[in-house]
């Protein structure tokens, strides 16, 4: 049909050569002299046809900065290949630059190359839009590479010059075990393995960069995939992330202090019932040495009275030491020390605490705590302060004048996955209106108070992963509900 | 009646200061009983014996105060003790007003609570005989006829027994009998012991 009219006809071909964008040419293996340019040459460079056929035309041409290189590269693919191409950048005849690929094929002759032909084509938009491509990658606070399924480097932005003082031109081409060296790839492979595999892929991790510097990073993994899902490789971004976990560590700091210096506070305003909590045991052991030494010292001395007196004394002072561990533990460490708790335990000890108080302010304490309780894992003081916290509120609510009904309940209950602790007084309510507003600072229904406690309890709380919520009781007292959650 | 037959009757809410109260008391020989709280103390018995109240200021319930005044309605006559957790001014000036023996503030100085607590029972030992003499002399008074109460109130007036007459309208030596009697009923060997007896019931 039309192929042997085509062969039939050369003038044909030439019409069709010299139509295309594209510039054919043909030149002397040996001298890089042309033999043949298309017209369309004239519209490439500004230089007029005739001027290309000069000896060294083409070498002249080249960008002096590319010159070196494509002339080496050509003498020597030439040689190895029968086909080839390459880029590299041409000067015009006004002195702007244009970006040539150059598409050659190879006749030998006598084992030697002897004519060269091929097309030179115009990638000065696409070098272009490579080159945005680029400067939008480096201006970007993050290291964004492509790296193909030989887990070869094949892009890389500014960002891996400037955090691993090696030129991206260098990293280009390397595996990622060369580049990373081996420490750093195995910690990287299994998520180099699941991205290869097709997956999506986020995680948070740290370092140690050539500076010495710890730096932690948000590194997200996007799989390149073909349409029929073969992976050809993978876009890696990589957010150094060390300012804002630098920033949420003072913060967490800033958090454990403030709980410290209320902790404190909150111990202070506690001195009296705290110091009634020792002064029955020191009062009970007074008591049982003067009756131990009287039975002794007696005419009829009674050594079974001395004795129970005796290990009476060593009860109380096993209890009063107990009293001042856990004014201690309270008082102590602003560091917060997650373990295994047992939330009763917990209830039990604060309730302890606090006894004296309940006692001064006629207040009756009531323990519901649920049976079989799964472990937290928490900061002990934290949440006891908690706790301590909600139960003295809960006192303080029912405290005015007049009041007959006081009674505090201290509830556990186990939930899905976590762990509930419910306060709830018989005082004067909550306005439903600021059930939610009396977790903001500064927001008190307490004369003479600040307005940080239950601030910072719910800080806590959510630290723990937790959730802190009100409820106001139909006709009197309110509800503080925790929960914490166990460990999955 | 010595201190010895008396009773202690331990008030207080924490088992091992009760337990080392009664147990102080049984070394110096005296009887104690304790109670966890103050309804408790109030359901029992009203005690026969003398004695005090060793009563803890703060307790659940009832406190020790509240117990103070109920003990004083209901007519229990048991000198009181208070201990304390904490020197609480406004509350110990309420309970010596209300005749506290003492106000001791908790872990007590060895020797203070054994001599509050002998105080105590001595005064309520002292408080019984003085009720038992009153009681004689009122049942003596009781026994006295119409007369001879009423030569009882002149004589105490300071009269002799003519005045008297007169003032029974009866003759000397009728208002002279009666006097007599009535002196012998109320075992009285001279007006001026007449006079303090009257004066004591």
């Amino acid at each position: 049909m039309t192929e042997p009219t085509l062969e039939a006809n050369p003038e044909r071909y030439r019409v069709l050569l010299e139509s295309s964008p594209l510039v054919p040419w043909e030149a002397d293996a040996r001298t890089w002299c042309f033999t043949y340019v298309g017209p369309q040459a004239e519209g490439l460079l500004g230089f007029p046809v005739e001027a290309w056929y000069d000896g060294d035309f083409w070498v002249q041409q080249i960008h002096p900065d590319d010159r070196e290189k494509a002339l080496a590269t050509c003498k020597r693919l030439c040689r190895e290949r029968s086909s080839y191409q390459f880029e590299y950048r041409m000067v015009r005849a006004d002195g702007s630059i244009v970006w040539i690929c150059d598409v050659v094929s190879v006749e030998m002759r006598d084992g030697e190359p002897d004519v060269v032909r091929g097309f030179l084509i115009d990638v000065s938009d696409r070098k272009e839009s490579e080159d945005r491509l680029q400067l939008m990658a480096d201006a970007l606070p993050a290291a964004i590479a492509y790296v193909d399924k030989d887990q070869r480097y094949q892009f890389v932005n500014q960002a891996y010059e400037d955090w691993f003082g090696i030129p991206t031109t260098e990293v280009v081409g390397k595996t990622l075990e060369e580049f990373l060296g081996q420490e750093m790839y195995r910690s990287l492979g299994p998520q180099v393995e699941r991205v290869l595999s097709g997956e999506r892929i986020k995680y948070r991790s740290h370092l140690r960069g050539p500076d010495g510097v710890r730096r932690h990073f948000d590194a997200s993994f996007v799989p390149h995939q073909e349409r029929g899902g073969e992976v050809l490789g993978y876009f890696s971004l990589v957010l150094d992330s060390t300012s804002q976990v630098e920033a949420e560590e003072e913060a967490r700091h800033t958090r454990d202090q403030i709980a410290h210096v209320s902790r404190v506070a909150t111990m202070g305003e506690l001195a009296t019932s705290m110091a009634h909590e020792l002064n029955q045991p020191l009062s009970a052991i007074v008591s049982n040495a003067q009756a131990a030494m009287r039975f002794l010292a007696a005419e009829n001395p009674d050594p079974d009275e001395a004795r129970d007196a005796l290990a009476d004394i060593a009860d109380d002072a096993r209890r009063a030491g107990d009293v001042i561990r856990r004014m201690r533990s309270l008082l102590s460490g602003d560091k917060p020390q997650h373990t295994a708790l047992d939330l009763n335990g917990l209830v039990e000890g604060v309730a302890a605490l606090l006894h004296g108080d309940a006692i001064s302010r006629q207040i009756t304490v009531t323990l519901e705590l649920g049976e079989d309780l799964p472990e937290v894992m928490c900061d002990s003081i934290q949440v006891q302060q908690v706790v301590l916290n909600l139960m003295v509120n809960g006192f303080e609510a029912m405290s005015h004048e007049g009041m007959e009904h006081r009674e505090l309940t201290v509830g556990t209950a186990a939930r899905n996955d976590a762990v509930e602790i419910s306060i709830t007084d018989t005082g004067i309510g909550l306005d439903p209106e600021i059930v939610e507003e009396i977790f903001e600072p500064f927001v008190t229904t307490k004369e003479g108070g600040m307005g940080m406690g239950l601030s910072i309890c719910r800080s806590i709380v959510e630290a723990h992963d937790g959730r802190m919520w009100a409820d106001t009781g139909a006709e009197e007292g309110a509800t503080f509900h925790l929960e914490l959650p166990t460990p999955s | 009646m010595t201190s010895s037959d008396a009773t202690v009757y331990i008030v207080d809410d924490d088992p091992s200061i009760r337990t080392s109260l009664a147990r102080l008391m049984r070394s110096v020989n005296l009887r104690a009983e304790t109670f966890a709280s103050a309804q408790d103390f109030l359901e029992r018995e009203p005690p026969q014996d003398s004695g005090c109240v060793v009563l803890d200021i703060k307790m659940p319930g009832k406190t020790g105060l509240e117990l103070q005044q109920e003990m004083e309605s209901l007519g229990v006559a048991l000198p009181i003790v208070f201990l304390s957790g904490h020197g609480d001014v406004p509350m110990s000036v309420q309970a010596m007003k209300h005749d506290a023996v003492d106000f001791l503030e908790k872990p007590v100085g060895e020797g203070d609570l054994l001599s509050a607590v002998r105080l105590a029972i001595d005064r309520n030992i002292q408080a019984r005989r003085e009720r038992a003499i009153r009681s004689e002399i009122r049942e003596r008074i009781n026994t006295l006829t119409p007369r001879e109460r009423q030569a009882l109130d002149l004589v105490v007036r300071g009269m002799i027994t003519k005045q008297i007459a007169a003032e029974l309208g009866v003759s000397e030596k009728t208002a002279k009998v009666h006097r007599a009697r009535m002196m012998k009923k109320m075992e009285a060997g001279s007006v001026a012991q007449l006079v303090q007896m009257f004066a004591r019931q």
